[in-house]
């Protein structure tokens, strides 16, 4: 049997551990069986929240990770995402245990396209710059909905 | 659209250089016009100097070998032609200059007879990669005169950004005065005192070569222009200076002679390089063809349009008034609701009287001269506490107008730029007007005849810009009329810049309203509130194009890169210098 902590490192991002919110109402009873449900669902959200960064700086392709379309909510700008070590990630449960939400500390890798028609940008380009990047922090707030097939991102931002 | 005004010929326009039609010289016009004053060398009115008997032998790892044979009688022999020079020394620098008897080439030297470093520069007319035959190229070799033993053991002379930043006003023996701005290490930007009646500035690429600690070459291509070659050896310190004129006028006139100048300090800017780094050319590029470098023609460039074809984008596309993001408000303040709810009556002196409801925190409805209401969409920034700046686009009108409003609701007082397309000279160019006004409305307090004015607050003052992640400029406010842009390289060094019709208007103590007409270029008509207290800016763009009209945002945090104080005297009484 594992630890909590052994079982959040087996599926946190970057290692880093999971200050977990979890309703007194939803553990009430000390019960173990309870508690173990618990654990593995914040190994699942960490791992989901880790495979979801893990392909938005790849492929962009993040459609097995989300729930919808428009789960997305990501400034164009960004290019990549890094989980910032020095902050944990916060995770905190509805009352019935259905959603979830994920809060993270992140740098990230902004690249600014210099394609519009501004004069600033048309000279820009006059000098071989297509585009600037720059690297700034930023929060990752995920809302987490529990599925039959598991958890999956309902809605996800970086602000 | 309104009648292009037909402007006088003259070897130094009474209009603005980027609205003369120079002419198309061909390349055998220019050898015709050339061929019999190479034969007497450039003229001066400083005796040259006599080089006679010397021997220099030009040497550079990568460039031409070129040797010149100086005999009697001011000539000289290079590549087994022989033909006139003329030379003038600063101090331990010679510079020699000559063009090839019947041909389009030529010659300038600048030999350092300490050491015998050296810096040749090959100029030619034709053959590009200038676009037209009457623009000046050049191509740069730094090496030494071989006397036999060999390369110095100094360093060669080379690019370098030493430069960057200080400006000077020049005063040549010919009586001709100019201002030179040196803000970017690949620019330059001059205001003529005395060939041209108006006071205003223009930008050309340039070299600035260190040749040693006190003494510097610079030059400068007056491209999109008359394509005239300017270039001196500046002493930095004795601000002392000889130096070469190439090239046609407006009236074609061949220009072709050597002088001496005598500077005056003007100030300088901060330069913002990393510490240390003094390194130059910052927009070279790999595999430069002989000549080629990157010479910003905006003109040749720009898309323009008809008034048929502005009609019909308008059709199609509209305007989009504030309707996305834009890099150039990256960093700018959000929009303001503070005048939500308001409403007010702007009186614009010998013009209209605006009357505004502002029904949410971005749509008004405006009425010209007691009219019929209009609804409009507008964004607002409050970038000090009770002065406004807003702007909307007035559907309807013919010339497709947008204002640019600021309102100061703690005094009363109202200044607008109006932008408008269908100029004379291209219908997708934003014209301007200033119109000073006062408000009326509920809690404004009457400013009887007082009104924001212009000023020259801001004259030789120099601002950096970040709009957003690696967008950047430098505003250059080089003269009365004038408002220049710099964009900086990645590595921080001043890279291209350009400019146009500016005028200034203060607001309140530490807060103006700006303007700049991007004419002959991009067309587009900028707009800043600039907040000196806060070092950050609010403003609009005013922009046509084939996919419709844009009034975008614009701001950015702002870095005060420092006054170059010494041109007032100079551009505050020149005529012209208020705005057009």
């Amino acid at each position: 049997m594992t630890t909590r902590r052994e079982a959040l490192k087996l599926g946190a991002l970057a290692a880093a551990p999971v200050a977990a919110l979890a309703p007194a109402a939803a553990l009430a009873g000390d019960d173990n069986a309870a508690r173990l449900a618990r654990l593995e669902d914040e190994r699942a959200i960490a791992d989901l929240v880790k495979g979801f960064v893990r392909r938005f700086n790849g492929s962009k392709d993040c459609a097995a990770f989300v729930a919808h379309a428009g789960a997305v909510r990501i400034d164009p700008q960004v290019s990549a995402i890094r989980h910032d070590t020095a902050h944990d990630p916060q995770l905190s449960f509805a009352e019935d245990g259905r959603s979830a939400r994920w809060q993270s500390r992140a740098e990230v890798d902004l690249v600014s396209a210099f394609d519009g028609d501004t004069t600033m940008e048309k000279m820009a380009r006059f000098q071989g710059q297509g585009s600037a990047s720059a690297r700034t922090s930023r929060r990752l707030a995920a809302d987490l909905t529990r599925t039959n097939d598991g958890w999956t991102i309902s809605h996800v931002t970086l602000a | 659209m309104a009648t292009q005004p037909v402007a006088s010929r003259k070897a130094y326009p009474d209009v603005p250089l980027f609205r003369y039609d120079y002419t198309d010289l061909s390349i055998e016009e220019v050898s015709r016009r050339l061929a019999a004053p190479v034969l007497s060398g450039p003229q001066g009115l400083e005796p040259s100097v006599d080089l006679a008997g010397e021997y220099l032998r030009f040497r550079s790892e990568d460039g031409p070998s070129v040797d010149f044979h100086f005999n009697a009688e001011m000539r000289v022999e290079v590549s087994g032609a022989e033909t006139a020079y003329g030379a003038l020394t600063l101090d331990h620098v010679t510079l020699v200059a000559l063009m090839m008897p019947h041909s389009v080439r030529g010659y300038a030297l600048a030999w350092d007879r300490h050491d015998n470093r050296a810096t040749l520069i090959e100029l030619w007319f034709g053959d590009g990669p200038a676009p037209t035959a009457r623009e000046v190229n050049r191509e740069v070799w730094h090496g030494y005169i071989d006397t036999g033993n060999g390369a110095p053991e100094a360093e060669l002379h080379a690019p370098t950004a030493r430069c960057e930043g200080r400006a000077c006003m020049w005063a040549e023996d010919t009586g001709n005065r100019t201002i030179d701005y040196y803000p970017s290490s690949a620019f330059s930007h001059w205001v003529e005192l005395d060939r041209m009646a108006e006071g205003r500035g223009y930008s050309a690429p340039s070299d600035y070569i260190k040749l040693t600690e006190d003494l510097y070459l610079y030059t400068r291509t007056e491209a999109e222009f008359s394509g005239l070659w300017h270039m001196y050896v500046m002493d930095a310190n004795r601000l002392e200076s000889v130096g070469l004129r190439l090239g046609f006028n407006g009236l074609d006139e061949l220009e072709y002679y050597m002088f001496r100048g005598h500077g005056e300090w003007l100030g300088q800017l901060a330069r913002f390089q990393t510490f240390g780094d003094v390194s130059g050319d910052p927009l070279a590029f790999e595999d430069a063809e002989r000549g080629e470098r990157r010479i910003y023609r905006p003109l040749r460039d720009w898309d323009t349009m008809t008034e048929a074809e502005v009609d019909a984008a308008m059709a199609e596309h509209g305007a989009k008034v504030f309707e996305r993001a834009s890099p150039m408000a990256g960093h700018g303040l959000p929009p303001s609701d503070g005048l939500s709810g308001k409403s007010f009556t702007i009186h614009y002196d010998g013009g209209p009287s605006m009357e505004y409801r502002f029904t949410s925190a971005d749509a008004l409805q405006w009425r010209e001269n007691g009219g019929g209401w209009t609804t409009a969409r507008y964004n607002a920034w409050q970038n000090m506490p009770g002065v406004f700046i807003f702007g909307h686009y007035l559907q309807g009108k013919p010339d497709h107008d947008g204002h640019i409003v600021v309102a100061d609701l703690e005094t009363g007082k109202a200044t607008a730029f109006r932008g408008y397309l269908n100029t004379p000279y291209f219908a997708n160019e934003a014209g301007a007007e200033t119109w000073f006004g006062k408000l009326e409305g509920e809690g404004i307090p009457d400013p009887g005849e007082d009104r924001h004015e212009r000023t020259l607050d801001l004259l030789g003052r120099a601002f950096t810009w970040s709009y957003s992640p690696g967008l950047t400029s430098m505003h250059l406010y080089s003269s009365p009329n004038t408002v220049s842009w710099i964009i900086f390289t990645p590595s921080q060094h001043g890279g291209a810049e350009w400019s146009g019709s500016g005028d200034y208007v203060k607001i309140r103590d530490e807060l103006y309203f700006v303007r700049w007409q991007e004419e002959a270029c991009n067309g587009t008509l900028g707009t800043i509130l600039i907040n000196m207290r806060t070092m950050h800016d609010s403003g609009i763009g005013y922009h046509m194009g084939r996919d419709g009209l844009s009034m975008s945002p614009v701001g950015a945090y702002a870095r005060h890169a420092g006054r170059i104080e010494g041109v007032l005297p100079y551009l505050t009484d020149k005529p012209g210098g208020t705005s057009v």
